[in-house]
């Protein structure tokens, strides 16, 4: 969606959560954008990005998250609106700049915008990152729907020029990747005038005296949170049951009371402010309850700092009986969803029927039309040659050595698709960072190999540093980038080496290779797709020691595909193919796994999907018996 | 569901997981499942196929499950002393160059059109290869004493399912394997030719390999031997150098299967060649069956190979080597069964 024209101002239009948080951003003249790609937030900066070619702004990936909020920093203390994108994780990294600069304060409006990833289904953690709101002593926004969303993105624009501190707004996937009818408002002209004023430093000292006056600024904003909007009561009169819901939970939470019937027994107050808390609010409508349910994603955040409010006013409240996370009504990890809330009014309130319905009627819509479906890599993926080589070579090297991961679409190594090749993953870099110290433990008696796996944008992000350690102490350490010239598992966004920025200029690759070898590590370069050759070198390189990398280098296949395809047509030679009789064990649908390839049970026989063979080739050199042939396309 | 062992579970179980596995090769480069990679037989996968054939060729798993076999002696068969008279056979031959001489006298003649050899290594262990000059037999003269999986080349073969009349060159492990590829008529007897070496062990490359890097040599070797005791030593010579090491620093090379093997002289080869204890630049030559007398006979007559009697001292000695092997072997087969780890 073009949201950046301004034809579409004031009209309504189908917008997805991310989307209407890039406009809200516009509409609230942000001049600078900066994030790093991370499910589910990466459609903000990509929808800036875009604007940027047509309105006078700056957007741009950086190559971490610490780094985008620094970039956004420079220009809020020049006086400019600047935005800044992660995910949960991101948040982590960026955390360290985040709780100083909320010291030292900003100036022009500065949104930090998180997406989390309740139930982590494209991450490799859950994690509720709305804490940092309470660690760094700033406003946390919860929008529950996209035309919320772009209210709350302006709104959050003007709180933090009012408190001149960070706001942060907090969506999910849910709303981040939800699409709705939203009202826009108006483009602004973009006009600025970026100034440092050289009298007014940013620092974090006295540091005493500035965490004093950080406090402040949020007890201001929240005087702002008890009068706002965004924090509301639904039911008509007082009620003795009260769910307290934020975000999505919310939008859940009034669809299940309204399908159940539950509005003359049940209230609900919606929280958009999570923190600091509306506690007149709070106190007022939680006066005359006797039963508090808290619905929030993920943590009970706003179930405790309600619960210590109640407390502090015990005087003058009713007791009370509260469920949610805290007291496992709502069970302790994963996404607070429609069938979690309902299920439970339905057991409380006695209306089983209510909630056996709603299951059957999800069963029968589903039944028969989802198979099974494991995670996998696509036909034609580099990294399914890369992991298959690296399986060779330490079968070949025979000291049960392992691989530790890192996050990518190549952590998928831990599954069939790379062979369960990868033993550990964690956070960006973080592979890294532990090889560093498996490749010191020889010293103390350790002598299985380890083989480092991380993708070429995860190599800017946070390798960078623990590879630096493995060179400086000189850890033996055998890294091998999966470098796909792409953030590919975020949607191909570019990154220091593609020589693109988020903008679409040209700018000079950085040299993975040019890098490492100047820091003196041996470097070699391996085609995925030549399987063989490449187990060799990994296994070779498997017997040296110090620091050394190679770069598997091969492009994204989803990438190859929009650039010109692949070279082969392949076919399966029935002949050859051996089927049952084969001593295979049916190898390459088995082991091998490319989605390409099928087991044709009628024929006996393995077969090419030709619906979603890519053609790469590399299944040719799988076979036992050269049955999977490389044809002209 | 399974109640039996699959041939894998059986041959990786009780063979390769053991530290039994000699690197014969037989099982190498059929499936893709079984690799052979520098002195080791290693698992690509795991194989979930009921019967199979690795566990069927296998002379390990043979010797475990129907004990020692084919003794030698009580075979029959004759003993003699030979080389080969060429200069080019002799070169770079071990001692006399009778294996190299009739390898390329049956490729040269066209009774064999491959011979399953083994190469030099270099970058990585030796390994098989499939040989068809007679130039290339004579450039691959020599033992490298650790196993080379060599059989995977003549595999290579079988699975192509071309007829093939071949010649094997191998240690009487693989003597045994190809026996046990004729029992199941994989190939038939009528189409390989098998020459044994004499064997008392065979050492594993990446240990023999560390052990030599500590002794100083820092090159791929271009011939080893170890001369008849009471010398006890190695002796390793290449390009930089020649060098003596104790023969009992290297035994923690060898190979922990090369026990198990009840077989000096390769009972199940058509001709078997060792060394000629005392006597500089001959072989022993053990001739099992009709095809390999009338071979000898033939080479003696062209004037390829020089045949005598073989000296009593030298009989003697053998025999009494090979009847020790036979002995230790069968204990410690015994050994395994009581511990109950077969
Ligand atoms: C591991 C090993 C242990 C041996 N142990 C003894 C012993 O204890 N007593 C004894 O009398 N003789 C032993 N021999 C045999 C001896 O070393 C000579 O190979 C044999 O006498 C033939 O000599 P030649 O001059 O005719 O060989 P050549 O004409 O030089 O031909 C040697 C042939 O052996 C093949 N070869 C080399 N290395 C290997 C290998 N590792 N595996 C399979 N084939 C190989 C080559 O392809 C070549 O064709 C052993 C050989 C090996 C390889």
């Amino acid at each position: 969606m073009e949201i950046y024209r301004r034809e579409l101002d004031n009209s309504k239009v189908l917008l997805q959560g991310n989307e209407a948080i890039a406009r809200g951003a516009l509409e609230a003249n942000v001049v600078f954008g900066a994030g790093y790609p991370g499910n589910p937030s990466s459609e903000i900066i990509e929808t800036l990005a875009e604007a940027a070619k047509s309105l006078p702004i700056y957007v741009e990936w950086s190559t971490n998250e610490k780094v985008a909020l620094e970039a956004a920093t420079a220009a809020s203390f020049s006086g400019l609106r600047s935005i800044v994108t992660m995910k949960q994780n991101g948040l982590n990294v960026a955390s360290d700049f985040l709780t100083n600069l909320t010291l030292s304060g900003t100036k022009g409006g500065l949104v930090l915008v998180t997406c989390d990833d309740p139930s982590g289904i494209s991450s490799t953690n859950e994690e509720d990152a709305r804490w940092f709101s309470r660690l760094a002593d700033v406003p946390l926004l919860e929008p529950s729907t996209p035309q919320e969303a772009l209210h709350m993105v302006k709104d959050a624009f003007w709180l933090s020029e009012q408190i001149q501190n960070v706001v942060i707004l907090r969506s999910i996937s849910r709303l981040s990747h939800t699409r709705a009818d939203v009202k826009l408002g108006t483009l602004p002209d973009f006009r600025v005038r970026p100034y440092f004023d050289p009298k007014v430093p940013f620092h974090t000292f006295p540091i005493v005296p500035k965490h004093q006056r950080r406090h402040e600024k949020l007890r201001k904003a929240k005087e702002w949170a008890e009068a706002c909007p965004y924090n509301e009561y639904f039911g008509n009169t007082e009620k003795d049951f009260v769910i307290v819901s934020s975000g999505c939970a919310f939008l859940y939470a009034y669809e299940a009371v309204e399908d159940l019937g539950l509005w003359d027994q049940v209230g609900i107050l919606k929280i958009g402010v999570s923190y600091p808390l509306p506690e007149r609010l709070i106190l007022d409508t939680l006066k005359s309850a006797s039963k508090v349910l808290f619905l929030e994603d993920v943590d009970p955040f706003i179930e405790e700092g309600v619960m210590a409010l109640l407390s502090a006013h015990a005087n003058g409240v009713k007791p009370k009986e509260f469920f949610g996370r805290n007291s496992s009504h709502i069970p302790v990890a994963g996404e607070t969803n429609p069938y979690l809330i309902r299920r439970f009014l339905s057991d409380y309130f006695g209306k089983d029927l209510a909630y056996g319905e709603f299951r059957n009627r999800i069963q029968k819509l589903l039944e028969g039309k989802v198979p099974p479906r494991e995670f996998g890599f696509c036909p034609g993926c580099p990294h399914r040659g890369t992991y298959y080589a690296i399986k060779k070579a330490l079968a070949w090297d025979h000291r049960e050595g392992f691989v530790s991961g890192d996050i990518g679409c190549y952590t998928m190594g831990i599954w069939p698709t790379g062979f369960n090749m990868v033993k550990s993953v964690h956070a960006m870099g973080s592979g890294v960072g532990l090889s560093s110290g498996y490749g010191k433990l020889k010293e103390l008696g350790f002598g299985q190999p380890v083989v480092t796996v991380c993708g070429d944008s995860t190599f800017f992000h946070a390798a960078l540093p623990a590879i630096v350690n493995a060179k400086f102490n000189n850890s033996d350490m055998l890294l091998i980038v999966l470098d796909n010239s792409a953030t590919a598992m975020t949607g191909f966004q570019p990154h220091p080496g593609t020589g693109k920025t988020a903008m679409g200029s040209i700018t000079e690759p950085v040299s993975i290779e040019g890098i490492c070898r100047s820091m003196g590590m041996e470097v070699e370069v391996i085609d995925p797709y030549e399987i063989e050759e490449s187990a060799q070198l990994i296994y070779e390189f498997l017997q040296k020691s110090g620091p050394r990398l190679i770069v598997a280098r091969r492009k994204c296949a989803l990438v190859q595909g929009r650039e010109g395809g692949f070279p082969f047509r392949m076919r399966v030679n029935e002949e050859r193919c051996r089927g049952e009789e084969c001593g295979c064990g049916r190898y390459c649908t088995r082991v091998f796994r490319c989605p390409g390839l099928v087991y044709e049970n009628k024929k006996k026989k393995a077969m090419i999907d030709e619906v979603i063979c890519v053609g790469c080739g590399i299944c040719a050199s799988i076979c036992p018996m050269g049955a999977v042939e490389r044809g002209e396309r | 569901m399974q109640d039996h062992k699959s041939a894998f579970e059986a041959i990786y179980g009780e063979v390769i997981s053991q530290g039994l596995c000699v690197a014969c090769g037989a099982c190498v480069g059929y499936c893709p499942y079984l690799e052979y990679k520098d002195g080791k037989v290693v698992i690509i996968d795991s194989c979930k196929v009921g019967t199979g054939r690795c566990e069927a060729v296998c002379p390990q798993m043979d010797i475990l499950r129907n004990g020692p076999g084919k003794a030698a002696l009580e075979e029959g068969g004759g003993y003699f002393l030979s080389k080969a008279l060429p200069k080019e056979f002799t070169k770079n031959a071990q001692y006399g160059g009778v294996v190299s001489a009739m390898v390329s006298y049956l490729l040269s003649t066209g009774r064999a059109e491959k011979a399953v050899l083994t190469d030099r290594g270099g970058k990585g262990s030796p390994k098989g290869v499939l040989v068809h000059s007679p130039l290339e037999v004579i450039s691959l003269g020599g033992s490298r004493y650790t196993a080379s999986a060599s059989l995977s080349a003549l595999n290579r073969l079988l699975k192509d399912g071309q007829p093939q009349r071949v010649v094997v060159v191998g240690l009487p492990c693989q003597m045994r394997a190809v026996s046990l590829m004729e029992k199941r008529s994989e190939i038939r007897s009528e189409q390989v030719f098998k020459i044994g070496l004499f064997c008392t062990w065979a050492m594993e490359y990446r240990e023999m390999s560390k052990l030599l890097e500590k002794e100083g040599v820092l090159e791929t070797p271009i011939r080893f031997d170890i001369p008849p005791p009471p010398k006890n030593i190695f002796l390793v010579e290449g390009q930089r150098g020649k060098w003596e090491i104790p023969l009992d620093r290297m035994r923690v090379a060898i190979q922990k299967g090369c026990a198990l093997c009840p077989d000096m002289t390769g009972s199940y080869a058509d001709i078997s060649v060792g060394a000629a204890e005392g006597i500089e630049g001959h072989n022993t030559v053990c001739v099992r069956d009709t095809r390999g007398f009338e071979l000898l006979e033939e080479l003696t007559q062209k004037g390829i190979l020089k045949v005598e009697a073989l000296p009593e001292a030298n009989l003697s000695h053998l025999k009494t080597a090979i009847k020790n092997k036979r002995e230790r072997a069968t204990t410690k087969l015994k050994e395994r069964v009581s511990h109950g780890d077969i």
